[in-house]
């Protein structure tokens, strides 16, 4: 399921750390690395798992690539949780059909 | 039911029920009774026990669960693993006697969002019209 991917990609630290500061800015590869201590190319393979699942997009500009949130990409992870909000109260709803129907 | 506002990361869900907290421990313990209202299962009421509720796909298919915690008549509580990958969240139920003889019955489903990734959902996620329906539950996507 897609909303599992979308937590395991933000699991690791260093990538939820990528993901919260693309969040309040785009950023290149090398702006992004100043803020850590990771290499490049381990920057630009958290990058690449977060744009697998859809959490950020890039943009090109000539030979220089921007990085950004893309605030569509939590949608799955809150329709997964809306559906509990829904599925709990009809449960209880049952639940109290079933009590109504037990021997006492 | 009402709404239950005093966790950020949980659902919950609140009701009084006519019957005594005997019988409704039944209905959430014994596998009949616990088919006929959430879904097919196998569930044995002691700590450690491992089951699974038969969901269909909607919920994500088939939920594993551990009980961890089983206080006859009070307290159940049990890890719900559900959907491929698995996300793990709890499921709690806990029941209290009313003086009319029913019980009050509270149900909450914790961990969907851990502590970080409830961070980001905050961050960017629009809050939603508050008092839309009285079963909202208690989880709040935007600060």
């Amino acid at each position: 399921m897609v909303e599992t991917e979308i937590f395991r990609a933000l699991a690791d630290p260093t990538r939820r750390a990528i993901f919260e500061r693309l969040a309040r800015r785009e950023m290149s590869v090398s702006e992004l690395k100043a803020g850590f201590d990771v290499s490049q190319p381990a920057i630009s393979q958290h990058l690449a798992a977060l744009r697998g699942v859809g959490l950020v997009a890039e943009r090109r500009e000539g030979k220089f690539a921007y990085y950004r949130v893309d605030p569509k990409g939590l949608t799955p992870l809150v329709n997964w949780i809306d559906r509990y909000r829904t599925f709990w109260p009809a449960r209880i709803e049952k639940l109290k059909d079933v009590l109504k129907g037990m021997d006492k | 039911m009402t709404d239950d506002t005093a966790r950020d990361d949980s659902i919950v869900v609140e009701c009084d029920l006519d019957e005594p907290p005997e019988q409704v421990w039944r209905a959430l313990t014994e596998p009949a009774l616990l088919a006929a209202w959430l879904m097919p299962n196998d569930i044995r009421p002691e700590v450690g026990d491992r089951f699974a509720l038969q969901g269909d796909r909607d919920i994500g298919g088939t939920i594993d669960c551990e009980v961890l915690t089983a206080e006859p008549h009070r307290l159940l509580r049990y890890s719900w693993r559900g959907g491929e990958g698995g996300l793990d969240t709890i499921v709690t139920f806990e029941l209290d006697g009313t003086p009319a003889g029913g019980t009050h019955l509270r149900v909450v489903h914790d961990g969907f969002a851990t502590t970080a990734v409830r961070g980001t959902v905050t961050m960017l996620v629009p809050r939603r019209p508050a008092g839309r329906t009285v079963m909202q539950s208690g989880m709040k996507l935007a600060a």
